[in-house]
């Protein structure tokens, strides 16, 4: 049985702006997978879809539906969602600023057992050293691979069955987004997740993932394992970017529109 | 059935119509109306209410016994929340949307909101009285039309000055403690000069808000200041209880005093035995005076109502007092064919001995107030205020 | 001047900061949970007295203090899901029309279930003679404390700074700051938000309560009424000057505002009749000139 299965959602926007026109996907228990495309393709609404969180940003699902671990998901509301066992961490990087790495952390942990909870931070702070140099400094003035981390450290301390990241590399250097790669790659072994990577740098993602879908204004455009994808051409160059995170000039834009719509 | 009630709601309470059933198959004539603005909410609610209750009931009373000369008895009430821009256009509302042929007379409150209204009332030539005692408003060249159903506060304070006068004499130190607002100003000029005149030093002058938090500051003074005497004003049982309390338990052992809005039992109630020997002036009846016919009066209608029998605030008193009062006039005015807004007045002057059931010495105005009041001490053991006087006037210094 | 009258307005000033404290803290918690300016703070206090008040007249002082808290929680409770939570999310106008119609309609209720009639803790009729904490007043070298005082400091204030220590180092404290910072962000990680804010709502009204009992003469000189939301006015300047979203803030000013209008009302009133109302406000907007984000205002975190 799948861990997640999305099947043909369609998600608006404040009752009109149609964002997912259909879009389904699956994940095997354990399981790693890439969602990519460029910005405004709709991956991070499927991500909020996922979390229950489309009410926050005034959204709701219109039809299709979210199955997670053999419940149904699409209606229920975050904290369901969660107690289910996915975790999300959204996009721009949200850990809470005005916290130190130890309260964030306590945060993210507060339904564990202070003895679990200790034990797992513990752990955290042997795989990011960085984090416990700076333990008692606010979340916002850590560096951005040094908040990545922190979102991967709280994400651990609510002991997902399913991890969903958004956007893990954005604005972070090449060495650091590797480091980030490796480490959910890691993560993923050790505690035996359903990985979901939401991503637009694509070569990145290809590094740690078994399959990858290619979203585009709302659709799934592409579904394979990453070296199929990697192996296709257009893939790699219309939506892609030729591999290269961001970047999709006008040209590529258009010949995009011509051979798919 | 020709349904004749009107319910404007406010603020969560029906201010209503007053009307007999009895008259509604009789009169055919006009009614005849009083429009109050009581601050039925806000910091003054307590007072608003009470009057609203005693206007209810003194209007079922004048009802009950055939309405003014046939004409059923209206009372239009709004509610200003204690708020002078709100009561102006409460006032507006009622005077444009009432016929000046029904309309002969408005009751107000606050000194603030009678002061703002003075101008467009003389204009109107508009019958008015208030729950506000300001020495300003009982000037009949200025305002011809404004009525002071009681003492101004300065003639309370002069009372005041009396006892102080007969219990200390020249010499007697005075401190005064008043709020910050129209209400509290308004006696002060007049007590500095008046004792300056009768030799009394005034040892100490606090200004306050309506309300405070704390009372330590000002009794440190009174320490400092060692009055005899301490004169309150311009409060509603907010300072009151609070200062008296303090000082007491600080070992100040002036006499405090205090005018019409101190004189009701909650002051004892708050302070606790801090209250006993608090004097004030009051100018009705208490509603446990049972020697007072206008409290026999009361008592009957009530009971013949089934309505509650226990005690009614002085608000309550010198409420019904204004309503019985004004429908005397009313009766007369109609007597002489003249029931309008000037035969109103007309009559108002010449109710002479009246005294509405006992509750004033009589309706002889001096300058459109009645300068008459008696003192009473807070009395803690029995639960009430103590007559130390009788009439006393006020204005005789 | 004299060391002593210094000393007693010194420990007065403070017991009083330390009701506008416990208040103010209540206030802010409520601002930091929810972005919401609770414009209904002085009425929450005039509830919070006459839920007192309804207790006290069939225990004693103390207990009906104790006992209002957790009505007072309830209270909180309810007035966030039945106000505040349906309005999440609207533009900040329409949430401060709310609450200002929340005080309104508070206003108009405790009007209705009350009554319009002076009252005193503890006297059902008028009859009876108010009830009080234990009376705890002192005076040692000339330095006088009123029971008020006393208890004042003895319990508003440990209470106003418990509520800071838990802020900063408690379970649900992390919690709330979280959820203050994003409640969306909060929610992905299975932080219960709408619990967190509700229970923020019930603390403030507890802390209310506390401070409007007091203010009602729980320790005696006074009762319960309408003129305790005009008290409840202070708690702006006071949050004003602590920076608006900090509640150590809100304590220390809570506490400086008291010292200073115990110090103006004996040293400025007689200079400048009527300064004592004036001066929370001028000194808020002193202190604004100097430090725009208040006393302790967050600073915000910009990294590029």
């Amino acid at each position: 049985m799948a861990e997640i299965n999305v099947e043909n959602l369609k998600v608006v926007y404040r009752g009109v702006i149609l964002a997912l026109q259909g879009v389904s996907l699956r994940a095997g228990r354990g399981e790693a997978i890439a969602l990519l495309g460029p910005n405004g393709a709709g991956k991070s609404t499927l991500v909020r879809a996922m979390a229950g969180l489309l009410p926050q940003y005034d959204g709701r699902v219109l039809d299709g539906r979210i199955v997670l671990n053999g419940q149904e998901a699409h209606h229920l509301p975050a904290l369901k969602v969660a107690s289910l066992g996915l975790t999300a961490i959204l996009e721009g990087r949200p850990i809470f600023r005005y916290l130190t790495v130890l309260e964030n952390l306590r945060a993210a942990g507060h339904k564990l057992s202070p003895q679990r909870q200790k034990e797992i931070t513990e752990e955290i702070f042997t795989r990011f050293p960085r984090l416990y140099e700076r333990r008692f400094e606010q979340g916002g003035y850590l560096s951005g691979g040094e908040q990545q981390m922190l979102l991967l450290g709280m994400a651990l301390l609510t002991e997902p069955r399913i991890l969903v990241v958004d956007e893990p590399s954005l604005g972070l250097s090449p060495k650091l987004t590797e480091e980030v790669m490796q480490v959910l790659d890691a993560l993923r072994r050790d505690k035996d997740l359903t990985l979901v990577l939401v991503e637009q740098n694509a070569r990145a993602a290809f590094s740690i993932v078994e399959r990858v879908y290619v979203m585009e204004q709302g659709r799934v455009v592409f579904e394979g394992t990453a070296q199929q994808a990697q192996a296709d051409a257009d893939v790699m160059e219309f939506y892609l970017g030729g591999a290269v995170a961001g970047g999709f000039s006008e040209a590529k834009r258009y010949r995009r529109r011509k051979r798919w719509v | 059935m020709k349904l004749t009630r009107r319910q404007v709601l406010k603020a969560g309470l029906a201010a209503s119509t007053v009307y007999s059933p009895w008259m509604i198959a009789r009169a055919q004539a006009r009614p005849v109306k009083l429009a109050a603005i009581l601050p039925l909410t806000g910091s003054f609610a307590f007072a608003g209410n009470a009057a609203l209750e005693a206007f209810r009931d003194a209007a079922d009373l004048i009802n009950d016994r055939g309405g003014i000369g046939g004409r059923r008895f209206e009372l239009v009430v709004e509610d200003d929340g204690y708020d002078v821009a709100r009561g102006t256009a409460v006032f507006n509302r009622i005077v444009q949307r009432e016929r000046p042929d029904e309309l002969v007379f408005v009751y107000g409150n606050s000194t603030g909101l009678s002061k703002a209204l003075a101008p467009e009332i003389t204009r109107l030539q508009l019958p008015y009285t208030a729950t506000s005692f300001s020495n300003e408003l009982a000037d009949p060249q200025t305002y011809p039309t404004i009525f002071v159903f009681g003492p101004t506060y300065n003639d309370m304070a002069g009372a005041l000055l009396q006892q102080i006068r007969r219990q200390k004499g020249r010499g007697a130190k005075i401190f005064l403690c008043y709020s910050n607002s129209e209400f509290g100003r308004d006696p002060i000029p007049f007590i500095k000069e008046q004792s300056a005149r009768l030799g009394f030093q005034i040892v100490g002058e606090e200004v306050t808000p309506l309300a405070i938090a704390d009372a330590t500051p000002i009794v440190t003074k009174l320490r400092q200041a060692q009055p005899d005497f301490v004169i309150l004003q311009g409060y509603v049982l907010t300072v009151e209880p609070l200062l008296v309390r303090a000082a007491r338990e600080q070992g100040i052992r002036a006499t405090f005093m205090g005018t019409y809005y101190s004189a009701e039992l909650a002051l004892m109630q708050r302070a606790g035995a801090a209250a006993d020997g608090f004097i004030v002036t009051y100018h009705n009846a208490y509603y446990y005076d049972a020697t007072v016919p206008a409290v026999e009066q009361i008592r009957a209608l009530r009971r013949s109502k089934g309505r509650d029998l226990s005690y009614r605030t002085t608000y309550y008193m010198g409420s019904w007092m204004a309503m019985d009062v004004i429908a005397e006039a009313m009766r007369r005015a109609h007597a002489a064919g003249n029931l309008t807004r000037p035969g109103m007045i007309q009559a108002l002057d010449t109710l002479g001995d009246y005294n509405a059931g006992g509750q004033v010495r009589n309706l002889r105005w001096v300058n459109r107030r009645l300068p008459f009041t008696k003192l009473y001490r807070a009395n803690v053991r029995d639960g009430r205020f103590d007559a130390m006087t009788d009439w006393v006037d006020g204005s005789k210094l | 001047m004299d060391f002593a009258l210094v000393l007693q307005t010194v420990f007065n000033g403070l017991a009083n900061g330390a009701l506008y404290a416990v208040i103010t803290a209540g206030f802010v918690l409520v601002y930091r949970a929810t972005s919401v300016v609770n414009f209904a703070i002085a009425e929450f206090l005039l509830i919070g007295a006459y839920l007192t008040y309804t207790l006290s007249l069939f225990l004693p002082m103390l207990p009906a203090i104790f006992l209002a808290l957790p009505l007072a929680f309830a209270f909180g409770v309810l007035v966030e899901r039945g106000f505040v939570r349906p309005l999440l999310g609207r533009n900040v106008v329409a949430v401060i029309m709310a609450t200002i119609g929340l005080a309104s309609a508070l206003d108009g209720a405790a009007l209705i279930v009350w009554g319009p009639d002076q009252k005193a803790m503890g006297a059902a009729s008028i009859a009876q003679l108010p009830k009080e904490v234990p009376n705890l007043a002192f005076s040692i070298g000339g330095v006088f404390l009123s029971s008020k005082a006393v208890w004042s400091l003895i319990l508003a204030l440990p209470l106003a700074i418990l509520l800071v220590v838990l802020l900063k180092y408690s379970r649900y404290g992390v919690l709330l700051r979280a959820v203050s910072e994003s409640e969306t962000a909060a929610l992905a990680m299975g932080i219960n938000a709408p619990r967190v804010v509700a229970v923020a709502w019930g603390v403030s009204a507890v802390m209310a309560t506390i401070g409007g009992a007091f203010l009602a003469g729980a320790a005696g000189g006074g009762g319960p009424g309408h003129h305790l939301v005009l008290l409840g006015l202070i708690v702006f300047p006071i949050a004003i000057l602590g920076g608006f979203d900090s509640v150590p803030g809100a304590v220390v000013a809570g506490l400086l505002i008291g010292l200073i209008e115990a110090f103006s009302q004996l040293y400025l009133e007689s200079l400048l009749p009527g300064i004592t109302q004036a001066i929370p406000f001028v000194i808020v907007l002193l202190v604004l000139l100097v430090r725009p984000y208040g006393l302790f205002g967050q600073h915000r975190i910009e990294r590029v």
